[in-house]
């Protein structure tokens, strides 16, 4: 199990733009498109 | 409640982390698994779902010696997937966070000890506002540490990071203890919420 033996506790600080961008626009797209497909999914729910 | 067990754990791994850069298995995977657990007993399936998932995908990339970067895709569509048919905000809270831990492990962003000590701290405690304070400390911290190494070049270290992806090497040569800065944070949310009430 590579991710629950790994024990680094280190952040790659010269990274951290592309990194900080990459999460934000990753959480974001998550978020949307969750409460996108939710919304839908509870519109169908309640034409039924 | 769960706030005042977190922080004194959260204290611990950031002392070990500050020592040696690396956090002992024990203090970290038993919490995220007891996370998952509370919400398989909460009747939220989800979240369980979610870890094992990413689980298998490391485990088979790693077994077929493949990029861990090409579990990306899989795993962002298997969030989109589970978070996708949740009602609550809180689980797809958790959801969020926890694909976003284990994709910057996945980058070479953080540490694995990291990111298993983000999980257990969002599956206990789902609140957009702990984890606007854990990311702003990682940045915080991050610029503090570029600045101090750097000096005059630090922004355009930061810059030249933007056109590539850091390597395991470099994660484990370059890298700074990241938990001080989340257990700061962390004691900043408990006393928020204790003013708070």
């Amino acid at each position: 199990m590579l991710f629950l033996s790994d024990r680094r506790a280190t952040v790659a600080v010269e990274y951290i733009v592309i990194g900080a961008i990459s999460l934000i626009v990753i959480a974001a797209a998550i978020w949307q498109l969750a409460g996108s497909i939710a919304g839908r999914l509870r519109d169908f729910n309640n034409a039924l | 409640m769960t706030g005042l067990i977190a922080l004194p754990w959260l204290l611990v791994v950031a002392w070990q982390d500050a020592r040696t850069r690396e956090v002992d298995n024990w203090l970290t995977v038993p919490p995220m698994m007891a996370g998952a657990l509370l919400w398989l007993f909460r009747g939220e399936w989800r979240v369980a779902a979610l870890l094992v998932g990413l689980l298998l995908i490391v485990e088979v990339l790693h077994r077929r010696g493949w990029a861990m970067s090409l579990g990306l895709g899989p795993a962002l569509l298997l969030t989109v997937f589970l978070s996708g048919g949740v009602a609550e905000r809180d689980v797809a809270l958790v959801l969020t966070a926890w694909f976003c831990a284990w994709a910057a492990w996945v980058m070479h962003l953080v540490g694995g000890a990291d990111a298993k000590v983000l999980m257990a701290l969002v599956a206990f405690m789902p609140d957009a506002r702990l984890l606007g304070l854990l990311f702003g400390a990682m940045i915080t911290w991050s610029v503090y540490h570029l600045v101090r190494r750097y000096r005059g070049k630090a922004a355009k270290v930061a810059l030249a990071g933007t056109l590539s992806c850091p390597t395991e090497d470099e994660l484990d040569g370059n890298g700074v203890s990241l938990l001080p800065a989340w257990a700061a944070a962390g004691t900043v949310y408990a006393l928020w919420q204790w003013i708070g009430g």
